[in-house]
């Protein structure tokens, strides 16, 4: 039995898990995008969009530490960003506007995914008439990271197996063919997976059943946040 | 008795040109359980994925009276279904549920009926319930059981299993096999579990290299113990101590 890090919230039972993934898709999406789209966040709104965040992971009953951890495996690629946008002509202040939307959005996606199972948010998705080919692989990026990361690791029990601490330069090598060995294995899973789309049935493209129920509180919490999100956007002081 | 399988003169070899099956000629009757046995490489499982036209070879496959030609492929394969030795090879959706209702979507079924198929199916294997569990987070036993629902939701004629009992704790192993006792499909049963098919099959045809070497009535198969051993087996266990 496997648990992959994405799913560790999603046992939590609190309103913000019950809320339809379509409601929570939207108010995400809003959210980037009131953020991308306000030309210049001051200090206030910075922290009022923060603070929208942080509440709505309390609410969760999220682990404040566990939101900044996944938050902070992205931060390299904010920085990343930062740097290619120094050799610009932008300035400091430009820079730090950059760092800042980009961690604010990073955070309200990474808040989404630890409160929406994955499967639920293909279907969400699905309702949103992204393409059935994508929703596909994303399925199966989902379902198989699990086993892939599993035959990884197998793979690298073997191999610890039979090093005893030495050479380690030549291990970068024997890294290399660990990860050949791997590519080897998923192409071959590839085949018999495609194999048993095929024999039930599967002609190019599949959807999912709907089995999703927007109610009365996602009306509600849609409208809160996209009020909320407004005030902080308008707002002056 | 009329046959649901027919096939003739069957052969086949890999894209890389290694031949894998040859001249395979084979019926198998209404109802009937019938053993694929040999050793590891024999063909066996490239033998059933000709029986829904995965693989196209050499020669004739007939299923319920009908050529397996372009034309009936897909009504073909809606009538046989194939249950494969790892079921992560099977179970791809992300949830039971989707997976399970997978075949029936293809099928065009409403999705009323999807969902009434899904959970006869699982209630069946005895998984009612695990709609929303993520294949990944159950054992492997009740993936394989998963698997059998994937198909049996489908509603085929025939039913194809490769390697069933692999894998299996002996508790979930038994589970399996007084649970394929039950089911009224025609079945194939591609295994190296020789008690397996001692307790579940009527007939066992024996294939290695790619070729039928041996064809009978499975307690007169395993009373040959010589020519067993020729074919890389040996008599079941529960023979053995007898």
């Amino acid at each position: 039995m496997t648990h992959q890090w994405h799913d560790t919230y999603h046992h939590i039972k609190t309103p913000a898990h019950h809320l339809d993934p379509r409601s929570k898709l939207s108010v995400g999406l809003v959210f980037v995008g009131f953020v991308l789209f306000t030309p210049f966040i001051r200090g206030f709104q910075a922290a009022a969009y923060g603070t929208l965040l942080l509440v709505a992971a309390v609410a969760a009953k999220i682990p404040l530490k566990d939101v900044l951890s996944r938050i902070g495996a992205v931060i390299p690629f904010a920085l990343l960003m930062m740097l290619s946008a120094a050799f610009s002509h932008l300035s400091g202040r430009h820079l730090a506007q950059i760092f800042a939307k980009s961690l604010l959005s990073i955070s309200a996606m990474a808040l989404l995914a630890m409160t929406t199972p994955f499967p639920d948010m293909l279907r969400g998705l699905e309702q949103f008439h992204v393409p059935k080919l994508l929703l596909l692989f994303l399925a199966f990026l989902y379902r198989y990271a699990a086993v892939l990361g599993k035959e990884a690791i197998r793979l690298e029990r073997g191999w610890g197996a039979r090093y005893f601490g030495r050479f380690w330069a030549r291990q970068w090598f024997k890294l290399g063919h660990v990860l050949a060995a791997l590519l080897v294995r998923s192409y071959e899973r590839a085949e018999r997976v495609y194999a048993a789309m095929l024999a039930r049935g599967f002609s190019g493209a599949s959807g999912f059943v709907h089995v999703l129920h927007f109610t009365i509180w996602d009306g509600i919490f849609v409208a809160t946040s996209t009020g909320l999100l407004t005030a902080v956007r308008m707002a002056h002081f | 008795m009329e046959p649901v399988i027919r096939i003739g003169h069957l052969s086949y070899r890999y894209p890389d040109g290694t031949p894998a099956l040859h001249d395979i000629t084979l019926e198998v009757a209404r109802g009937e359980r019938v053993a694929i046995i040999g050793p590891n490489g024999a063909g066996k499982s490239t033998l059933f994925f000709h029986l829904n036209g995965t693989f196209r070879g050499e020669g004739d496959v007939e299923i319920l009276g009908r050529l397996l030609n372009s034309k009936t492929l897909y009504d073909i394969r809606r009538q046989v279904g194939l249950v494969f030795q790892d079921p992560n090879d099977q179970l791809f959706m992300p949830t039971v549920f989707e997976d399970v209702a997978f075949g029936p979507m293809n099928l065009g079924c409403s999705e009323t009926e999807v969902r009434d198929r899904v959970q006869k199916a699982l209630r069946q294997v005895g998984m009612e319930g695990s709609e929303p569990l993520v294949p990944h987070h159950l054992s492997l036993g009740q993936r394989k059981k998963v698997a059998v629902a994937a198909v049996l939701a489908m509603d085929p004629e025939i039913l194809a299993f490769d390697e069933p009992s692999s894998g299996l704790d002996p508790r979930s192993r038994r589970a399996l096999i007084e649970f394929l006792k039950t089911l009224p499909q025609t079945q194939l049963i591609a295994t190296h579990d020789l008690d397996l098919v001692l307790d579940l099959c009527q007939r066992a045809i024996v294939i290695d290299r790619g070729q039928i070497v041996y064809e009978g009535k499975v307690p007169e198969i395993f009373a040959d113990e010589d020519r067993l051993k020729s074919y890389g087996l040996e008599k079941p266990l529960s023979m053995q101590r007898k």
